[in-house]
């Protein structure tokens, strides 16, 4: 299991930073990769790009996790059609 | 080393003679089968003299200090203050004009063209007068490629007719100064050269119907640029989450993609592997009917304004023609196995060969000389045109310059400067200097317009085809082959005249021409002054015979800079090229004789 913990944004300036990061677990065997997404206020394309590359590259079974999302980073997940792919868990400290 | 030097005689050539023969060609064999500018081989080629001692320090930089090339370094800022104060555009409008005839069009065009290139550099004047050839030629309705061919023909006989209007007559000049101490005078080849102009006119015009009508490449998009269709993708699309190679989004029948927008305003990567994601807006030119059945094959939807003009497509961005240069490091290469794309922020919308646009995946067509591609480029696009100007030939760039007193003012700069220095008032380099300051001073040019309009290429070029002119001539395999030349044709003057002329000839339809002058300068020399006459009218013959470089592409940059534009296959060159090379030396080197009758020293 991967586990990584996303700042307050995941666009332009550091997706392509996090997308090289997942590219050197890859073919590792990697079967759960969790986003800790606690702090996370704004997710764009790019940031979209990476969670896609992370699905197709290193856990193709659908074990993306993503915890304590809120509802913007949400709403974007709706917008591009894969929210169905992730799984969404939400940690008692959550507020 | 010396002793060495001299012991050391193979066929009565020393070692210094040798590495120079090897050098000189070398350098030749590269011009001739690589892609290697010819700046960069001059270099090499001092270079490597240099650090075998067949020059000295002195003998080395003698090129870079030389006169002419100063001239034609400050020529350059003089040009600039006539190009930007709008002199060409005025030409176009008021000399041009709009004739009914095509024989009246060609005699209207070629003879201004000819008479500016005698002042102004022939790769210039080409690049400049080349974009106007075709709005002229859309106004005349006849293809480019019938005025194309006699532009760049004007173009390189009105340079003959000053020894400031083309390369290799300034290093002919340069070198007879260094051989004899003498300069030349501006004009000293103007009845040669101006009788030639009239001839190679008149045969042009004769012959007119040899000239090829190629389709203009432009008319090649004109399917694929009228209109894009843009669709969007919903957020339940089952192509969601592969990428655009997957989903078969890529490469669609009957168009391309040429543009991905996300969502947001984060960029996006329009390759195969990007993915797709719901929001996204899909933009391909193309066959609009063909592009729409997307909608059914791939859960497409249109956008609520999906079919626009190309050019609403982003006011940000702006469809661009580039052709590739015969020499490009693109050719026999994919688009899509370059960076080019990513690096430059170009979309290549489509690619076209000899008029006819190519139906299969623009990126995976492996290119050729003379391709035309079509991209989307951000506006404002003059730094990626000079970035890429090894590879690609940019089309379209219009200059809108304002035409007002100061265009007088440049006219008159440039014709005191021409006055002055014809009549010996001032030599060619004071008449320059000054003319470059005044359009300096009248800012009829900025500074930075000046610098940029100094071909620095040429300059190097130029000074290096001096240095190794000096070096053949030094080591002494110019008296060699001159002895070898006197041998095979007899001592009379006009046969060793025709003689050197008919070579250089030959070579210069394959190799650049100021290669060519340098190379032939000492040897024609050295057969005039080994039979006793007076070398003068003798390198007059070399300029007019050095400069007939018109039956190929690749034999002068003007030839080169309208191969993609005017559609023009290898041989279309040779069709009138031959001929006109033929009667333009023979004129030239008859007129010479008459005008400049050979004196016994």
């Amino acid at each position: 299991m991967l586990t990584i913990t996303l700042g307050e944004e995941l666009a332009v300036a550091n997706a392509p930073a996090l997308m090289d990061e997942l590219a050197s677990y890859k073919e590792q065997g990697v079967e759960k990769v969790v986003f800790d997404a606690t702090n996370l206020q704004y997710l764009s394309s790019s940031g979209v790009r990476a969670i896609l590359y992370c699905k197709k590259y290193l856990s193709t079974s659908s074990n993306i996790v993503f915890v304590n999302c809120n509802k913007d980073v949400l709403d974007v997940f709706d917008l591009v059609g894969i929210r169905a792919y992730i799984t969404f868990e939400y940690s008692s400290s959550a507020t | 080393m010396e002793l060495v030097n001299h012991a050391f005689l193979l066929w009565g050539l020393t070692i210094d003679a040798w590495i120079t023969i090897v050098t000189v060609t070398t350098i030749i064999a590269v011009m001739l089968f690589s892609k290697v500018r010819t700046d960069t081989l001059m270099l090499i080629a001092i270079g490597v003299l240099f650090a075998t001692g067949v020059l000295d320090a002195k003998e080395m930089c003698a090129g870079f200090s030389a006169g002419t090339v100063v001239v034609t370094g400050i020529l350059g800022v003089v040009m600039a203050g006539l190009r930007y104060t709008g002199v060409l555009q005025w030409m176009l409008k008021h000399v041009f004009g709009l004739p009914d005839r095509y024989p009246t069009a060609l005699l209207r065009m070629m003879v201004p063209v000819a008479m500016l290139s005698a002042f102004v550099s022939n790769t210039m004047l080409t690049v400049l007068f080349g974009n106007m050839m075709k709005r002229w030629a859309r106004k005349l309705r006849i293809s480019p490629s019938k005025l194309y061919l006699p532009m760049v023909y004007a173009v390189q006989m009105g340079g003959v007719c000053t020894i400031i209007g083309t390369s290799t007559n300034i290093v002919v000049a340069d070198l007879y100064e260094s051989a004899t101490g003498k300069t030349m005078n501006m004009f000293s080849i103007f009845i040669p050269g101006a009788l030639c102009l009239l001839v190679g006119v008149v045969f042009i015009i004769a012959v007119r119907r040899w000239l090829p009508v190629r389709q203009a490449p432009e008319q090649a998009f004109e399917a694929a640029t009228d209109y894009t269709v843009e669709l969007l993708v919903p957020s339940d699309n089952p192509n969601i989450c592969k990428t655009l190679g997957e989903a078969g989004l890529f490469h669609v029948k009957g168009g391309n993609l040429i543009a991905i927008r996300h969502f947001d305003h984060d960029p996006s990567y329009l390759s195969d592997d990007e993915f797709l994601m719901g929001g996204d807006r899909l933009v391909y030119a193309g066959q609009i009917d063909e592009i729409l059945e997307l909608k059914e094959t791939h859960h497409l939807v249109a956008s609520d304004h999906h079919i626009r003009s190309m050019n609403e497509i982003n006011k940000n961005y702006e469809l661009r023609i580039a052709f590739v240069n015969f020499y490009s490091k693109l050719i026999g290469k994919t688009i899509g196995g370059s960076t080019i794309e990513r690096d430059n922020n170009l979309i290549l919308v489509a690619v076209a060969r000899r008029g006819k646009r190519i139906e299969a995946a623009p990126r995976e067509v492996e290119l050729q000389a003379g391709d035309t591609l079509l991209f989307e480029c951000p506006r404002n696009t003059k730094t990626y045109v000079e970035h890429l100007e090894s590879m690609l030939q940019f089309s379209d760039f219009q200059e809108v310059i304002k035409i007002g007193s100061k265009t007088i003012v440049s006219s008159l700069i440039m014709t005191a400067m021409m006055i002055l220095t014809a009549m010996n008032v001032v030599t060619l380099l004071h008449g320059t200097v000054l003319a470059a300051l005044a359009m300096l001073l009248f800012r009829c040019c900025t500074i930075n317009q000046a610098m940029d309009s100094v071909s620095w290429r040429a300059l190097m070029s130029l000074a290096g085809s001096i240095v190794l002119g000096s070096a053949i001539a030094k080591t002494g395999i110019a008296q060699k082959i001159a002895f070898g030349i006197i041998s095979l044709v007899g001592t009379h003057p006009i046969m060793i005249m025709l003689g050197v002329c008919l070579a250089a000839m030959l070579i210069t339809q394959l190799v650049e021409n100021v290669a060519v002058t340098a190379m032939f300068f000492p040897i024609m020399y050295q057969a005039a002054m080994q039979v006793g006459y007076e070398p003068m009218p003798f390198l007059l013959a070399l300029m007019i015979a050095a400069n007939a470089s018109y039956s190929t592409p690749i034999a002068a940059s003007p030839n080169m800079l309208i191969y993609g534009p005017g559609g023009y296959r290898f041989t279309d060159y040779m069709r009138i090229g031959i001929p006109l090379t033929i009667i333009v030396t023979i004129t030239g080197v008859a007129a010479v004789i008459l005008a400049y009758p050979l004196v016994k020293l």
